[in-house]
């Protein structure tokens, strides 16, 4: 018989062995007694003394089975079946461990399914990790150290560079697709010809972008493959065909493959993944706009034998040469260039987020596992009687542990199973509500490696939780065994102490939890109450775009917009209505400027503000504070003296005690032909970006003083993009109907897009914070129940434990205050050495989360308090219940208890 | 039980005795271990926790093998037989023991 199935022998011919085994023994027994025979027993006598000699026949046979091979797989189906029927017949306690461990597992599952996705698994692009994003950033400004590149930088910076394969732009712009049945606005990209063959990307259908392509002004268009099925149906004779933007045609040339995303969720800028992808095509204007139009989001491929320590040094030295080179003689800012790796700004601003809550979620799967390991250590106490009988048929104590640890990892594989289905069900429910800044969300889902994950974490958790438990059935010799499930059980004081300290261990990981989760629910909470600056209530706003071939010139638009604006602003319930480039929170705009006689606060400051261009009663539908002067209002026209309001920072930072106002300023350089603008106001501090963000200097000019080739320009298309702001008398969606059936009397073919009320803008620029606190305050609470189980099922144990001995100090004189604090102080004990253990690894783990904190020291002195006193209350309460049995203890019962 | 803890140690030493024992004819259970009793002057009381446990390992790495037949006084017992397998074994460990006993008295005597 050839040596490999010989322990699948084993297991066929179980029976068979089985019997041979017994022949065998009683053989060996009958020589035995044959032997004492013949030194003079009679045969009954020798009989008795030749059983005695051998001890227990199943012990024997039981050693003769261990030494089989393949006896270790045997054995373990058998203890798993045994535990199987063990559950079925306790199906509340392997509920409550299949339960436990299931939410433990599947909540652990769903986040590494989203961590995986999100920070594990390589970019979707060829060699991803050669691939930087470069930005410009102007050093010593608040809020532009890094920045998009303008387009004149990103030219001279890519003719100079040596050290990448290749260098591409792309921009995010928005398009109105109309020439189909339902028009819409499109988020759509400017890429240079490079970009796609650069990530390594080719189109699914069709060709990609030529260079020729991105030099003439030729409109081609690729699709992505969701526009492409939306509104085509997946037609392959799609390329060739043209589609209307912005009301003119551009012509297909391919389709991009589907699960194609880009640009990719997660940097500052350039963030929305298109529909539409056309030729950068950089106007003349736009490669001439030195200091101006830093949005250029760039992306470049290393060469394979450059370092990014290298790039980055030949970054700095171009930096400084370009503005030395190109920049006009007038105007020479100090500049930076930074690169940085592609996957870390993708992925960067959540990789803290991420590991937290990683680390948040196996806190709490870490004391499931004790909570379960617990449950068992109980339950073993109860099957003494039966781990002792078996000892006595001859299994021996490793193998009795190895039951326990293979019954412990059975149940887990089950609650592992339930949590594969939670899982599922979580990151379906994620991916829809998952903030739209979450990178690469579209990856996430249960997949091969998701559920491997979830296979081995719950071997682990298994064997984990299983193994004290195993550890202490092993190595009770089994008399002991036999003796104490003879007294009727109960633990040995070892095994209590084993148990007080594993919650003891519970409470130490919650206050890490606790602390964690408070600190960033106290930041969440710091942050709603930064002031916005404006007053959101009862403000509705809208954005509308105007395209090149319906409105080809700025007295069109001009038309068109004073219109609306006239019309809006006599609807009945509307008190203010205004035209605006940006919203507040969300001011994209850069610009350098230059002051008439500069202050003397402003020598060597970098001149660049936040800009917004405004339009109508702007300040009253907005709700900003006008501190001087007066805000832009009607005699703010084309031809009047050109003006400009600035906030209080850009007052302070750059005339200090002198006084801003009559002051003139202009776009560009102290040489630029820009015209002068008075400064006539003072308004208070508005967020240009998220509340967590520092806020910038900021000018707002009368929109009514664009130039009329500024205006009409549609290249950047940002003065004929406005947004439509009403703060009204009553709730402000009422006004929308009313509102559309204006804008379709003056253009019927215009979509009007990104309704929102100005509360929405608001909570959406903080969903993410909420979203935090959300999830690390959930996965507290749920540590602290679970922290609060384990205390009071040991407590609750132990009280029935001594009951007797509560009994005889009732007897004894002792009130029933007494026994309360005898049994309190027992549990608060066991609660108080976690957290005094727990509050040092808290102080030692929450610098790693001081990004994810705003305005909240790590250490803050106020969340570790109420850590402390939440953690107090909690042991209180769960100790509470079976202290109070414990007073209505009744003597006389308890002493007949024995 | 202490005579598992003596199994685990001296497993290498039975193991090497049975062969030894089956060197010459086939024996049962009983057989071998009287045997081993007389040859080690009774340093080795084998119990039968002990020795089938390696009765049936050996067997199973094919060194001994086994069939029924009828014992000296008429009674059913499995006979244990060395293997050409076995006897290589054999040959292969007592090599090994002779020079672990000479390198042990070496070092006891120079201590």
């Amino acid at each position: 018989m050839p040596r490999l199935p010989r322990f699948l022998r084993t297991l066929f011919r179980k029976d068979r062995l089985e019997r041979e085994l017994g022949d065998e023994l009683s053989s060996y027994l009958e020589h035995l007694a044959a032997e004492k025979q013949a030194a003079g027993l009679d045969p009954d006598a020798a009989r008795r003394a030749a059983l005695m000699e051998v001890g227990g026949m199943e012990q024997v046979k039981e050693h003769v089975r261990d030494a089989r091979p393949g006896a270790l797989l045997d054995q373990l189906a058998q203890d798993a079946r045994h535990g199987l029927r063990g559950l079925t017949r306790h199906p509340r306690f392997g509920a409550a461990i299949v339960l436990t461990l299931g939410l433990a597992t599947g909540a652990t599952t769903a986040l590494f399914g989203i961590v995986d996705a999100v920070l594990l698994r390589s970019l979707p692009y060829r060699e991803a990790e050669r691939l930087v994003m470069l930005y410009e950033g102007l050093p010593g400004v608040p809020g532009l150290g890094k920045i998009g590149f303008s387009a004149p930088d990103y030219t001279g910076f890519r003719e100079r560079a040596t050290s990448y394969e290749a260098v591409a732009a792309f921009r995010n712009k928005s398009y109105e697709l109309s020439g189909v049945d339902a028009p819409e606005r499109l988020t759509g990209a400017r890429i240079s010809a490079e970009l796609f063959g650069l990530l390594g990307v080719t189109p699914a259908l069709g060709r990609d972008f030529s260079p020729e392509d991105d030099r003439g002004a030729r409109p081609l268009v690729l699709l992505s493959d969701a526009l492409w099925a939306r509104t085509f149906a997946r037609d392959p004779g799609v390329v060739g065909r043209s589609i209307v933007l912005d009301r003119a045609s551009y012509t297909i040339v391919g389709v991009m493959p589907r699960g194609f995303v880009f640009p990719s969720r997660g940097p500052v800028d350039n963030d929305r993944p298109a529909d539409v992808y056309v030729p950068m095509s950089f106007t003349s204007e736009e490669l001439e706009a030195f200091g101006a139009m830093y949005n250029q989001s760039v992306v470049a491929r290393l060469k394979p034998d450059v370092p990014p320590t290298v790039a980055a040094a030949e970054a700095k030295t171009l930096a400084s040469q370009i503005v030395r080179e190109l920049y006009p003689a007038e105007f020479k800012p100090k500049l930076a260039i930074h690169v940085r790796p592609f996957r870390d700004e993708v992925v960067g601003r959540v990789r803290t987020l991420l590991f937290g809550l990683f680390a948040a979620i196996a806190i709490v799967l870490l004391i499931a596992c004790v909570d379960v390991a617990n449950l068992i250590l109980t339950r073993a106490v109860g099957r003494e009687r039966e781990l002792a009988v078996r000892a006595v048929l001859g299994a021996s104590r490793g193998r009795l542990a190895r039951q326990l640890l293979v019954e412990t990892v059975v149940l887990a594989l089950l609650g592992g199973a339930l949590g594969v289905v939670l899982a599922r069900v979580g990151l379906a429910l994620f991916v829809a509500w998952a903030p739209t800044s979450l990178p690469r969300a579209q990856e996430i889902g249960v997949d091969a490696r998701v559920l491997a994950f979830a296979l081995l974490l719950s071997l682990l958790t298994g064997l984990v939780a299983g193994a004290l438990p195993a550890w202490e059935a092993g190595r009770r010799a089994p008399v002991d065994a036999i003796k104490e499930a003879g007294r009727g059980g109960g633990r040995n004081s070892r095994q209590r102490r084993m148990l007080a300290a594993l919650v003891s261990i519970q409470f130490a990981l919650s206050a890490v939890l606790l602390v964690g989760g408070g600190l960033i629910v106290r930041s969440l909470q710091r942050l709603l109450a930064t002031e916005p600056g404006f007053r959101p209530e009862r403000v509705v706003t809208m954005a509308l775009s105007l395209p090149a071939s319906g409105y080809p010139d700025a007295p069109s638009i001009r038309t068109f917009y004073e219109a609306l604006l006239e019309r809006t602003a006599s609807l009945p319930g509307v008190r203010a209505a205004s035209l605006s480039t940006f919203l507040p929170l969300g001011v994209q705009e850069r610009r350098a400027f230059s002051i008439e006689s500069p202050p003397a606060a402003s020598v060597g400051l970098a001149h660049v503000v936040a800009q917004d261009w405004v339009a109508g009663r702007y300040a009253e539908a907005m709700g900003i504070v006008l501190r001087r002067g007066r805000f832009l209002d009607e005699r703010d026209r084309q031809g009047s003296e050109p003006v400009a309001v600035i906030n209080e920072t850009m007052a302070r930072q750059f005339w200090a005690s002198e006084d801003p106002l009559d002051s003139r300023i202009k776009w560009g350089g102290p040489t630029s032909t820009a015209p002068w603008m008075r400064i006539v106001g003072i308004v208070g501090d508005v967020k240009q970006g998220p509340l967590s963000q520092h806020t910038v200097a900021q000018t707002w000019t009368p929109w009514r003083q664009v130039s009329d080739p500024n205006l009409a320009d549609n290249v950047v298309g940002m003065l004929r993009s406005l947004r439509l702001s009403l703060r009204g008398d009553v709730e402000p969606l009422a006004l929308v109907a009313s509102v559309r059936a204006e804008v379709r009397r003056l253009d019927s073919a215009l979509p009007l897009t990104d309704v929102r009320t100005l509360e929405d803008v608001l909570r959406a620029s903080t969903s993410p914070q909420r979203w935090n606190g959300w999830l690390f305050g959930a996965f507290a609470v749920v540590a602290l129940l679970l922290a609060a189980v384990g205390v009071g099922g040991v407590l609750a144990e132990s009280v029935s434990r001594r009951t007797h001995e509560l009994g005889v100090r009732l007897v004894l004189g002792a009130d029933r205050a007494d026994v309360l604090r005898l049994v309190l102080r027992e549990g608060l004990a066991i609660a108080g050495i976690g957290v005094l253990i727990g509050l040092p690894s808290a102080l030692a783990l929450t610098r790693l989360l001081s990004s994810l904190l705003f305005e909240v020291s790590p250490r803050d002195p106020l969340t570790f308090g109420a850590v402390v006193v939440v953690l107090g209350g909690v042991a209180l309460v769960a100790c509470a219940l079976p202290a109070l049995r414990a007073t209505r203890v009744d003597p006389a019962a308890a002493l007949r208890h024995d | 039980m202490g005579s598992a803890r003596n199994t685990d140690l001296l497993r290498g030493t039975l193991d090497l005795l049975i062969l030894q024992t089956l060197v010459a004819v086939p024996l049962h259970g009983l057989g071998v271990a009287r045997r081993i009793e007389q040859a080690t002057r009774g340093a080795f009381a084998v119990g039968p926790g002990s020795l089938f446990p390696a009765l049936h390992r050996l067997e199973e790495k094919g060194w001994l093998s086994s069939e029924w037949g009828e014992s000296e006084n008429k009674r059913r017992a499995k006979y244990y037989r060395l293997t050409a397998a076995g006897r290589r074994r054999l040959r292969h460990e007592t090599l090994n023991w002779e020079r672990i006993a000479v390198a042990i008295a070496r070092a006891l005597a120079t201590a």
